[in-house]
């Protein structure tokens, strides 16, 4: 039992990223003012649903609850699911683990745990202000309370148990297959991009009208269930969601006690296959660009998590080229012309591309290599715009192909274009600066998963939330009060060149000290 | 090749490295040894360029570390105590890697990566992922990487570590072979027979300050290494 409590305890304390004690007090104060404002920021919007039901006269509380139930269901979900693979097979810390004098049984419930702690973080942020103003709206009552309680701890085991298998399915997969990297990027793609489509089908305003219209909420039943155990008061639901979570989590468990070791052997059993063996100079930024790329593609969580956004804004610019009652619906509310149509496009691309920070974990991904790189003839300026340049890009294409694709269908005139174009092209650029800025000045060179790196690491937190919080709050800001969209199209611009003002100051007088002293 | 003046480190507020000053002399071959925690790895890691100092100055082959940084790096090697390298890569890609960095043109490289990977019998590994890798093929590459170069000065943490018998005796012979062209090596051992048979000079280090410093015969006397050492650490 100790030993269970101490890993649950390490895995998840290393997985939110608080396992360093010498962690600044900054970065602890950052953590903890993210989570509030996260917090803060959903009780915003369930406040705005709340006046929007009011002032259409649907007075449908439900609806924060079932919209609740969905949003923390896809991120948690997408959280499981990445998470499960990395930290259950991938883990590099396995082989001290495995040596210890410690029960299969433990090691695998405490990752299981660790992961599910995490979990409710994430519900955390999304139920529980949803649910609170819930009960302000409509009332309070103690079966929909105890029913949301305990379902609180119970509905995300479903979603844990359920990645668990595909995770396994993934993984017995992959162990057959030669090229593992790809492969496990093209199933995390394929997973997701499946999944995504799944939760487009929803449509909010059919959910504001009947929360439990969808046929979504249907074919989940845990998030029937958990649905039904809060607006209905019905704790025979809740017993339902017990059940399925205790037979489901007994199922898997041993499922997973059966296969795991096996499973762990064959996918970290390095292929000795032999490539080409080759003599070519290239220039010192090409060389430097290759290692770029083939560190970047070596981790399919890395590649997953940062390359999904630029693929979503693409995926997004084709469903708005074939389906363009969306966009055209704007028209109702503003005058549609070629300038409104860039705005809304660049506001779009703004906030797909604050997800993707390729440059955010570019330092800490070299791990206690970069000793090496930092013994060898190359000048901090050469390591830093390299890696900005390398993750800028990456995008570039995304970006220019989802812009001309934006721009035909919509009849985007000519210099309209090359504004979004440059427009997107200096974000995504002050972005990737962002991001090695953040890496900079909140480095890990030690925690052995990508997984931790890439999704919980400080300097991958707030270079996603920050950019994140910018776009939103700046919309919000406009959609609220009534200023028009030349000012807000400028008044956004003028903070992200101040910002590239600030990060190029940072880089070129500031980087190189912090860097020599990263060790 | 190598001048260290009055090198002092700190990490937090506890002295690593205190007024430490020595010169490694062209083709000289420095064995630098302390017993662990003594600051050794520090003060290579200094010298490199890697960690940052608070006082002193290390100079090679005449550039400032600190100051000319690219010039100092350009001319020596260095092989860490953990080959930390790029596991994605395959291991001729890596060679590659560091030979576009050092500016090695194409026919010198291919003559030298053939020559040590046969040297070191990695020849028919080359082509496979650096993961794939034993510690002790890891620290041969490692090894291989460091001479593809060919650097006035080769900086080692601890370069006997992992490897098997023939390997550490052909690395033996090649440091010596290597002194005898003009190429200084300074490195780090806890292997006391191997610095006592191999090396002209000898750094002996404790709690940051050398405490022995010289020839290999002026320390040594009529005493071996180890016995030298262990009093030392007895008289501490």
């Amino acid at each position: 039992m100790n030993n269970l409590v101490a890993l649950i305890k390490l895995n998840f304390l290393s997985a939110i990223n608080l396992a360093n004690k010498k962690k600044s007090k900054v970065g602890k104060f950052l953590i903890v003012f993210a989570l509030l404002f996260l917090l803060g920021f959903s009780t915003f919007y369930a406040y705005s649903f709340i006046m929007v039901l009011k002032e259409s006269n649907l007075k449908n509380y439900e609806f924060l609850i079932s919209f609740s139930i969905l949003a923390s269901n896809f991120f948690v979900i997408f959280l499981f699911f990445s998470s499960c693979f990395n930290v259950l097979y991938k883990s590099k810390d396995n082989d001290i683990i495995f040596s210890m004098p410690i029960k299969k049984s433990t090691i695998i419930l405490s990752k299981l745990i660790g992961i599910l702690l995490l979990g409710y973080l994430y519900q955390f942020v999304f139920i529980v202000p949803f649910t609170v103003l819930y009960y302000v709206y409509n009332g309070f009552n103690i079966v929909s309370f105890i029913c949301f309680l305990f379902g609180f701890f119970i509905e995300p085991i479903v979603p844990l148990c359920l990645s668990c298998l595909i995770t396994c399915f993934f993984s017995f997969l992959t162990q057959k297959i030669k090229y593992k990297n790809l492969f496990s990027t093209l199933a995390l793609f394929v997973f997701f991009g499946l999944f995504m489509y799944f939760y487009m089908q929803i449509n909010v305003f059919d959910l504001m009208e009947n929360a439990n219209s969808t046929n979504f909420i249907k074919y989940l039943p845990w998030i029937n269930w958990f649905y039904i155990s809060i607006t209905q008061n019905n704790l025979l639901y809740l017993l339902y969601n017990i059940l399925l979570a205790i037979a489901l989590s007994v199922f898997i468990y041993y499922f997973v006690y059966l296969t795991y070791f096996k499973m762990c052997t064959e996918l970290n059993s390095s292929t000795a296959s032999k490539s080409k063996i080759y003599y070519k100079n290239k220039p010192l930024f090409f060389a430097l660009l290759n290692k770029e790329k083939k560190k970047y593609f070596s981790s399919p969580m890395y590649v997953f998590n940062t390359l999904f956004s630029y693929l979503l804004l693409l995926g997004v610019c084709i469903y708005f080229a074939i389906d363009k009652s969306l966009i055209n619906s704007i028209g109702e509310i503003i005058p549609i012309s070629s300038f409104t149509l860039s705005i809304i496009f660049i506001t779009i691309c703004f906030f797909m591309l604050s997800t993707a920070n390729i440059s955010a974990v570019s330092i800490s991904m070299e791990r206690q290599s970069f000793s090496m790189l930092k013994s060898m003839p190359l000048s901090f300026a050469q390591i830093i715009w390299i890696k900005i340049t390398f993750a800028f890009l990456v995008g570039l294409p995304f970006i220019l192909v989802s812009i001309i694709i934006f721009s035909i269908s919509y009849n985007i005139s000519f210099w309209f274009c090359l504004m979004i174009i440059a427009c997107c092209l200096f974000f995504n650029l002050t972005l990737c600066m962002f991001g090695i800025v953040m890496n900079i000045c909140f480095p890990n060179l030690t925690t052995q998963n990508d997984s931790v790196l890439v999704k919980q690491s400080l300097s991958s937190f707030l270079s996603v939330f920050i950019p994140l919080a910018f776009v939103m709050i700046t919309t919000t800001i406009f959609l609220n009060i009534n200023y028009s969209l030349l000012h807000y199209f400028l008044i956004n611009i003028s903070i992200i060149i101040a910002l590239f003002l600030i990060l190029l100051y940072f880089i070129i007088f500031v980087a190189k000290k912090k860097l020599q002293k990263l060790n | 090749m190598l001048e260290i003046k009055n090198l002092t480190k700190f990490y937090g507020t506890k002295k690593v490295v205190d007024n430490l000053s020595l010169i490694v002399k062209d083709g000289e071959l420095c064995a630098f040894i302390g017993k662990n925690g003594a600051g050794k790895t520090t003060t290579i890691k200094c010298v490199c360029g890697i960690i940052d100092f608070e006082d002193g100055e290390i100079y090679i082959n005449g550039n400032n570390i600190k100051t000319q940084p690219l010039e100092a790096k350009q001319t020596f090697a260095y092989i860490p105590d953990n080959p930390n390298m790029y596991d994605f890569m395959t291991a001729i890609a890596y060679l590659n890697f560091v030979c576009d960095i050092y500016k090695v043109d194409k026919t010198e490289r291919k003559q030298r990566i053939d020559m040590y990977a046969s040297m070191f019998e990695i020849k028919e590994n080359l082509g496979q992922q650096i993961s794939s890798f034993s510690h002790g093929m890891k620290q041969k590459l490692a090894i291989i990487s460091a001479l593809v170069h060919n650097p006035k000065l080769i900086i080692l943490d601890e370069p006997f570590v992992g490897l098997d018998p023939t390997s550490t005796h052909k690395l033996k012979t090649l440091m010596k072979d290597l002194t005898k062209l003009g190429v200084s090596i300074f490195f780090s051992t806890h292997i006391l027979e191997v610095a006592e048979k191999l090396c002209d000079h000898v750094i002996i280090l404790n709690e940051g300050k050398i405490v022995k410093q010289g020839t290999m015969k002026d320390v040594l006397g009529d005493e071996n290494l180890e016995t030298i050492f262990l009093e030392i650490n007895e008289n501490e």
